[in-house]
């Protein structure tokens, strides 16, 4: 019995896919975000941005085995302990809210004892909307830049909520 | 309070664009969108595994 779904490469979306026992199929993807660099005095590299989409429509039943495998990508990308990482939610998308706590929750079952998460909740201002923005970053504790990403995703936040 | 006002500017434009890039690639993933218009809008995908 497996303990996770082997995943692969796809060069053309640039996603790690794997497909579950009931045939629905995840894709995650890295994208470079440098949302950190303009609150940020300095430069900062190796921040990405995870996306992880479901790609079938279908309902499917619990399957422990997803989140074990999301575990294993996510600690693939923490071998180079410099890498930090935001997840981010919307409530553009009607789901923010529960996709942040079950991410939330993915993070405190998972064995990802030498990353550390932290949250910001933002309230935004657009075109005379409020909408509010849910976001994590996750850092391996071994970063050696974890002063100034700290700084300036923390700065974001207080800069957006204050009045 | 200009800085400041600018600062606030340019997150929240920030903000604004990792949120629509996420909906982009979203959208990509799920084949509706070519990956012209993400190439298009910046969106650099990674492989750091």
């Amino acid at each position: 019995m497996p303990n996770q779904y082997n995943y692969i490469f796809n060069k053309a979306t640039s996603s790690y896919n794997f497909t579950t026992k009931n045939n629905i199929e995840y894709k995650i993807v890295f994208i470079v975000d440098e949302t950190l660099d303009v609150a940020s005095e300095v430069h900062i590299e190796n921040i990405y941005q995870i996306v992880i989409e479901k790609i079938t429509d279908k309902v499917e039943p619990f399957d422990s085995l997803v989140s074990k495998t999301i575990t294993d990508i996510i600690t693939a990308f923490f071998a180079n302990v410099e890498n930090a990482l935001i997840y981010v939610c919307s409530e553009n998308d009607e789901k923010a809210e529960s996709r942040f706590k079950v991410f939330s929750r993915w993070y405190r079952n998972s064995s990802l004892e030498s990353v550390t998460k932290v949250d910001n909740i933002i309230n935004c201002e657009s075109e005379g909307n409020i909408f509010i923005i849910y976001t994590s970053l996750l850092y391996h504790n071994k970063n050696s830049n974890v002063e100034n990403i700290l700084e300036a995703y923390h700065k974001i936040e207080k800069i957006l909520n204050d009045k | 309070m200009n800085n400041k006002t600018t600062n606030k500017e340019a997150i929240m434009k920030s903000i604004t664009r990792m949120v629509s890039d996420k909906a982009m690639v979203r959208s990509f993933l799920k084949g509706n969108t070519p990956i012209e218009k993400l190439t298009q809008k910046g969106i650099k995908f990674a492989k750091p595994i």
